[in-house]
């Protein structure tokens, strides 16, 4: 979200402020993460091995487009999630067995939901930005125009050459 | 310029199926008729532009009336019969023609009464108003017919006694150049009408047949009485008065209230003491003196060759052995023995030997002539105090110095220059005693100050100018049309505009002058400032000059003058900043350029006010560039920075709203 996620300066050693350390405690949390995982395949086995498949497209996104922010990932992840929540409620209110994980996964309606919202977050990180952009783009446009007009008409109105100036010359 | 009808002083019309007589000197007189009162007899004299009008012509008009002579009434600008401008001065018409010579003698009876008394009587009356004639002579005494009196003829159409022949004006006078002889005293004018009644007792001219220079050196030898009398008989009556009329010493002469009565004043007897002559003459170059005024014309005429025995001692010791004169040798031996202490009074200021002055120059130091000739104009006035100035061999009276200025051929104006550069007027007047030397050393001082300024509006011209109050312009670019009064030159340019090479300025260093003696003294501020007539300071100080003169002298429309003013770039706008006003003020000016309006487009183009505005609306808009154009490359250079920022919204949104969906589901789950 702001300036400080613009990748610095590229051929240049990362000296100016802009220049974003790595995070402190960065290998202990991918630890803490791991250790968390290693625990949920340990204790709740059918659980995990739903949550790796319907996430499965986050996965994927986090490997194919790794940005500074993972900010694609987790929205991809978080709409996997949004359609995750019922097959593993469903799942934990059948007993939490391998056989019932197997059973829901076989229904492919829960899977192509699962991914569907997946994609449709993918497409919208994709679409999004342009719309955004355009946006502002031609929002700058106007006022690049209207500038530009602006200064057209002072060019046109003053003999700005003539204006002793003590910045230095005057242009437009 | 005269009016459409070529009124002169809106009243005088000339009547072209009269012309009058043409006077000494080429000056034509013209019949005129006043509107008011056609019965006048009147005429009007065009002045000629290299003989300008006596400078105190205004103090004829008006007053007592003086008899038997002719004033004027009126001047001004007017046309002639085929149109063309000319400078007239309007006076009475003539009584009838000149009385001239070749007629015979004249009785003494008509002399006394027809000449002597009536002449008297005019000389009287001027003398009471301050003025002399300096123009009596036969051809310019005129007279209805045979018996009756004469009337004295024109006299302040030129410089005093500029056209009066040699041999009617005494010695000092007579040697003078002719424009140089100054306004003189009464006393002068006495001697001419004494020269005049011999003439027309003689009825021809005495000493006919000598050449002025024989003239002038008899008249020094024995006397203007005796060279004028010499061989000829009068009659004991005549004689007296002749005698009296013409003595050398002006104030030995009868007085104009004495030849009123002339049996009083043929028994006046001024015990006059004859000049000392010396046995044994004195050669000066090839001129023989005998005494102390012949040696002082002879070396004022030969300077070259009296300085080297002057400066020998012959001249000092001459005075002593043959004249028998100590006192005055006294004198000369005093004033060499100063000047060779190198006095700088008596050596003109000390320069050995300096350039002479550039005529005409205007700008720079004033130089100082080499001492001799300052030694030998005081030798010249000490010997002989009655003597005019001498300076190279040209004599002038100082007063007129301003007339002789006019017209002057190049060696004589460089003369004349040395004399006001080098204070000789100064000491001229100290050495004679005369009673009004310290007007002429503060005259001189002026004078000089106007030298000693820079510019265009300094120098001899102005110098010139202001000597002589009459003068028409001289400046080429009017054509030849003369202007004698600020009030006119606007007028006169403008006419002269349609023949005018438009390229140049309308404007010189004659104008210049002209109007820094002439116009409002507020004016000469800005004539003094002027340094040529190009720059751009100058060109909107000749149009603030102009557009001043229409406002105050000459409102009329100036449509020609306008447009050689905007030819030659005057009304310029190019430092305004503001395209918009500059293109409004354009047609402004033009529309004033076309209504003739100087002073309108001076308004416009030199408003302190609208221009202090246009330049802060300049620094201004500067300013708004300044900002606009930063606005500007900040814009053009952020669209990597806003594309960035549009694709982590993009994802932030999107990963919003899977979150938003992730709590709907949890919510949806935890309500069934």
């Amino acid at each position: 979200m702001t300036a400080k996620s613009v990748p610095a300066h590229s051929g240049t050693v990362p000296t100016g402020p802009d220049h974003i350390a790595p995070a402190k405690g960065a290998g202990s949390k991918m630890w803490m993460q791991g250790l968390g995982c290693g625990a949920l395949l340990t204790f709740a086995a059918p659980t995990a091995l739903m949550l790796g498949v319907l996430l499965a497209p986050a996965v994927l996104c986090l490997v194919v487009e790794p940005g500074p922010d993972r900010g694609q990932p987790r929205a991809v992840a978080l709409g996997c999630a949004a359609a995750s929540f019922g097959p593993v409620w469903h799942l934990w209110l059948a007993g939490d067995t391998l056989a019932q994980t197997f059973a829901s996964l076989a229904d492919l309606q829960t899977i192509i939901l699962a991914w569907g919202a997946g994609a449709c977050a993918w497409a919208l990180c994709q679409v999004l930005p342009v719309v955004v952009r355009s946006g502002w783009d031609m929002a700058a446009g106007k006022k690049i125009r209207e500038i530009e007009a602006e200064l057209a008409q002072c060019q046109k109105d003053w003999r700005l050459d003539e204006v002793p100036s003590p910045s230095g010359s005057i242009g437009g | 310029m005269p009016d459409e009808d070529g009124l002169i002083a809106a009243h005088y019309r000339i009547d072209p199926a009269r012309p009058g007589p043409v006077l000494a000197g080429g000056l034509r007189a013209y019949t005129v008729t006043d509107r008011r009162d056609p019965a006048l007899a009147l005429m009007a004299i065009e002045t000629r532009v290299d003989l300008p009008a006596r400078p105190r012509i205004g103090l004829s008009r008006g007053g007592p009336p003086v008899p038997f002579a002719v004033l004027p009434i009126e001047y001004g600008l007017g046309r002639d019969a085929s149109g063309r401008p000319g400078w007239f001065i309007v006076a009475d018409a003539l009584p009838g023609k000149a009385m001239g010579l070749g007629r015979g003698p004249l009785r003494d009876a008509d002399l006394a009464a027809l000449v002597l008394q009536p002449a008297a009587t005019a000389l009287l009356a001027l003398q009471t108003r301050g003025l002399t004639h300096r123009a009596i002579n036969p051809d310019n005494l005129f007279r209805a017919g045979p018996s009756d009196p004469v009337t004295l003829g024109p006299f302040w159409a030129a410089p005093p006694a500029s056209l009066q022949p040699a041999i009617f004006e005494p010695p000092y006078m007579a040697v003078c150049v002719p424009t140089g002889r100054g306004d003189g005293v009464i006393a002068d004018d006495i001697y001419a009408l004494g020269v005049t009644m011999l003439c027309l007792a003689l009825g021809r001219l005495p000493l006919e047949h000598l050449d002025d220079a024989a003239v002038l050196r008899r008249k020094l030898h024995v006397g203007s009485f005796a060279a004028l009398t010499e061989g000829v008989s009068l009659s004991p009556l005549l004689a007296d008065l002749l005698s009296g009329m013409l003595a050398e010493d002006p104030d030995h002469r009868l007085s104009p209230a004495l030849l009123l009565k002339p049996e009083q004043a043929r028994a006046r007897r001024v015990a006059a003491r004859a000049p000392r002559r010396a046995q044994q003459p004195l050669t000066v170059g090839n001129i023989a003196v005998s005494s102390a005024r012949e040696l002082a014309f002879a070396m004022g005429q030969l300077h070259d060759r009296a300085y080297p025995i002057l400066k020998n001692g012959d001249v000092e010791r001459w005075i002593r052995r043959g004249l028998g004169d100590a006192h005055l040798g006294m004198q000369v031996e005093e004033l060499m023995r100063r000047a060779d202490a190198g006095s700088p009074i008596a050596s003109g200021r000390g320069a050995p030997d300096r350039a002479r002055p550039q005529a005409g120059s205007t700008t720079g130091p004033l130089q100082h002539p080499p001492p001799h000739h300052q030694v030998l104009m005081r030798c010249v006035a000490v010997l002989d105090p009655l003597a005019p100035l001498f300076w190279r061999g040209t004599a002038v009276q100082p007063d007129g110095i301003g007339a002789a200025l006019v017209g002057a051929a190049p060696e004589l104006a460089s003369t004349l220059e040395e004399i006001v550069t080098a204070d000789a007027i100064t000491q001229f007047a100290t050495d004679q005693r005369r009673p009004d030397h310290a007007g002429l050393r503060e005259e001189q001082l002026i004078w000089r100050s106007w030298l000693s300024a820079r510019g265009p509006a300094g120098g001899w011209k102005r110098v010139t100018y202001a000597m002589n109050p009459n003068l028409a312009c001289a400046s080429p670019l009017l054509g030849g049309r003369p202007v004698v009064r600020a009030a006119d030159l606007l007028p006169a340019l403008d006419e002269a505009a349609s023949n005018a090479d438009r390229t140049r300025p309308p404007i010189d260093a004659h104008i210049a002058a002209f109007l820094s003696v002439r116009a409002d003294s507020t004016l000469v501020g800005e004539l003094l400032k002027l340094t040529s007539f190009a720059g751009p300071g100058d060109r909107l100080a000749v149009l603030r000059l102009f557009g001043r003169l229409q406002m105050r002298l000459c409102p009329g429309a100036l449509p020609a003058l306008a447009g050689w003013l905007m030819t030659c770039g005057f009304a310029t706008l190019d430092d305004w900043l503001s395209n918009k006003t500059r293109a409004e003020l354009q047609l402004r000016v033009a529309d004033a350029a076309g209504l003739g309006q100087i002073s309108t487009i001076l308004e416009l183009v030199d408003d302190d006010a609208a221009r202090r505005a246009d330049r802060a609306g300049a620094a201004a808009a500067a300013v708004r560039v300044r900002q606009l154009t930063s606005a500007l490359s900040e814009l053009k250079g952020d669209a990597p920075r806003r594309a960035e920022a549009a694709r982590l919204l993009g994802t932030e949104l999107v990963a919003g709203a899977g979150l938003i969906a992730s709590l709907g589901a949890t919510l949806a789950l935890a309500l069934q």
